[in-house]
């Protein structure tokens, strides 16, 4: 709490420094992210950095910092597009293709850092990251030349067909979607999220279901929370924890990757260059991972509140042509902070 | 042969230097945070900031000089923040490193787009770019030449303080004080030396250093900023120092090979190599480094094992 109030303080400062009125963008922050088609746009952004923090939430919660969600999200998303794009057969069964190649591709990429420090002593931490940079020019590279749409100006892919796009839960002119506007209303909340969120957020759900289960179910759930934890105490018990690390690392792999390919099948329908990691999603991802301290739960609240103040940005940014960074100034900000841990250091001032 | 001739020119040289000249001080900077046994992944976000106060000083002022100042400043104030996170408050640094680096990030693309109205790159004459110190007869000298007329004051400093640097920590009192909190805190301790002190001023330090080198990146060989313009250079210097465990001279090599992609991509560019390959060697390289250090480093292990006499395992 001190921290959020802190980090309002701060960015109010921030904004005044620069001319502008924090009580008036705050306004517009909260009115745009919780009401209406904000609340809509707000829940299209929760889903896929929801998706991805559970992405890195396995390898972090075996105390593995995965800095390379971004590089694996992008290949991810390229590879799901270009099996889209190319391979026949009927829309659902292709969507269901795409998942998978785009999970395989992003896994293989996750798989080189692990590998680096089991043989080569290399930390994750820096080889994840250091490989995003390869990754991202290497789909701007096939987007730019053989992948490029010849009809459009944009540096993108061709747009992938009607049938092989994730559609919404229940669009307004289907059966459901009519069924829900007349029982609430064809403005009301329930409506509106009805037909602007995509089938994505059941897949992202299901990959939280999977997150829960493997963490509180299975052995090597337990296990990385030991090595998160305790690395000694997990070395001592018998944990394999090269086989440990790796497993973890891969399985974020293969979530980062769906991700990817979900946004560009319910949202983009085409990969630009620069598109996916211009949403800014990864970066947003791994801070909900550390705001919730990598446990699924926190990280879909932590997603909710981050999503809130992106959409907000966004809302900011329109009304007043502010610079929508100043929601990611906001969020490094209220982790900086949590993490300096101020309420102790001062209930410790004022007892002693 | 055109391609490669090119390669191995004066102009490689030059271009070498040129992109050497920031990681080297920004090595300094990690360096200095090693030897105190902290661990530093903010040099990512000293060096952005500086680059931003370096673009931001320099265009308000017309004075380079001025920028070079503000890049200081920036990084220091950067650099006080998370130390006062790491060394009072005993946060993780891993994580209150990702937070500062963001928080710069975001923080000098909202300023760039606050202050001067621009969003992506910012580049207008009014930046006034760092002056290259060496002229005439020296630019002419054959083979160094270009390389040397590239330096500008904060190319000195990198060129000439890695040496300073050595001797300092490894011929003064004060260097033998800041390696001692690093090898073994408690022991400096019980010797009078307080290590939170000791730390704290070596992250400032090492933040004025980053700052330098992102004004050196801004201003030493073109005048502009870019959004996230540091581009990983601060990950790969915590990495070089993982690699050679802050030792001074093999540190200098693994940057310089980063370097060394760095320029010779640009140039094949020039040659129709595609402008992804350039982006992406410097990071391949880095990572090839890895691979060779990793293994050299397995063999020796294994050679040893092997060579050892039984009582000596």
């Amino acid at each position: 709490m001190v921290a959020a109030a802190l980090t309002v303080a701060i960015a109010a400062v921030l904004l005044l420094a620069t001319g502008y009125d924090p009580l008036e963008v705050y306004a517009t922050m909260l009115a745009g992210s919780l009401t209406g088609a904000g609340l809509v746009s707000n829940l299209q952004q929760a889903v896929p950095v929801i998706g991805l923090a559970l992405a890195l939430c396995f390898s972090f919660r075996a105390g593995v910092f995965n800095l390379g969600g971004e590089g694996q999200f992008v290949l991810g998303g390229c590879a799901g597009t270009i099996a889209a794009l190319t391979l026949p057969g009927p829309g659902i069964v292709v969507i269901i293709t795409s998942l998978v190649v785009a999970a395989l591709v992003a896994t293989a990429w996750a798989a080189i850092p692990p590998l680096l420090q089991e043989h080569l002593d290399a930390p994750i931490f820096v080889t994840s990251l250091l490989l995003n940079y390869p990754a991202i020019a290497l789909t701007s590279y096939a987007v730019k030349t053989w992948l490029k749409d010849p009809a459009s100006s944009l540096m993108a892919t061709r747009r992938v067909a009607e049938s092989r796009r994730i559609g919404p839960l229940a669009a307004a002119d289907s059966g459901p979607g009519r069924a829900i506007a007349g029982l609430f209303g064809p403005e009301s909340a329930p409506a509106l999220i009805a037909s602007g969120l995509s089938w994505s957020l059941v897949v992202v759900a299901a990959v939280l279901a999977f997150t829960l289960f493997v963490g509180t179910r299975l052995p090597i759930g337990l296990e990385a929370r030991v090595l998160g934890l305790n690395p000694l105490l997990a070395r001592h018990t018998g944990v394999n924890v090269a086989r440990l690390i790796r497993s973890h690392m891969l399985i974020g792999g293969a979530i980062a990757g769906v991700v990817g390919t979900l946004v560009v099948l319910s949202s983009h329908y085409r990969f630009i260059d620069g598109g996916l990691d211009g949403t800014g999603y990864a970066v947003t991802a791994l801070l909900v991972v550390l705001l919730g301290r990598s446990r699924p739960w926190g990280v879909v609240v932590a997603g909710f509140f981050f999503s809130a103040l992106i959409v907000g940005g966004q809302a900011m940014e329109r009304e007043y042509g502010l610079s929508s960074h100043l929601s990611i100034i906001i969020q490094a900000l209220v982790i900086f902070l949590v993490t300096l841990r101020l309420t102790r250091a001062w209930s410790a001032r004022w007892t002693s | 042969m055109d391609v490669l001739n090119a390669l191995l020119s004066e102009g490689t040289l030059a271009s070498l230097v040129r992109a050497l000249v920031p990681l080297l001080l920004l090595g300094m900077s990690g360096l200095l945070c090693h030897r105190v046994g902290v661990f530093n992944i903010a040099l990512e976000g000293f060096m952005l900031m500086g680059a931003f106060a370096a673009v931001a000083g320099s265009a308000l002022t017309g004075q380079p000089y001025l920028g070079v100042v503000a890049a200081g400043v920036g990084g220091g104030i950067v650099a006080t923040a998370f130390a006062y996170g790491v060394i009072w408050r005993r946060g993780d640094p891993m994580v209150l490193g990702i937070a500062v680096n963001l928080l710069v990030s975001g923080l000098t693309a909202y300023l760039l787009w606050a202050v001067f109205g621009v969003r992506g790159t910012f580049q207008t004459p009014r930046i006034r770019p760092l002056p290259q110190l060496a002229g005439g007869i020296v630019t002419e000298l054959p083979a160094v030449g270009p390389a040397l007329a590239t330096l500008s004051v904060l190319g000195v400093l990198a060129v000439a303080g890695l040496p300073a640097m050595h001797v300092f920590l490894e011929r003064t009192v004060w260097g033998l004080r800041l390696r001692g909190v690093g090898l073994d805190a408690e022991a400096a301790e019980s010797l009078g030396v307080d290590p939170r002190r000791y730390r704290f001023a070596v992250i400032v330090l090492a933040g004025v250093l980053g700052g330098w080198s992102g004004a050196q990146l801004s201003l030493g060989s073109v005048a502009l900023f870019t959004e996230n313009m540091s581009a990983g250079r601060g990950w790969v210097v915590v990495l070089a120092l993982l690699l050679t465990n802050g030792r001074i001279w093999p540190l200098v090599g693994v940057l310089a090979v980063f370097a060394l992609a760095d320029a010779m991509g640009i140039r094949l560019q020039t040659y129709g190599f595609p402008v992804q390959l350039s982006d992406a060697a410097p990071y391949l390289a880095t990572l090839a480094v890895i691979v060779v250090v990793g293994v050299r480093r397995r063999r020796t292990l294994s050679a040893w094992r092997d060579g050892a006499p039984a009582r000596d395992r």
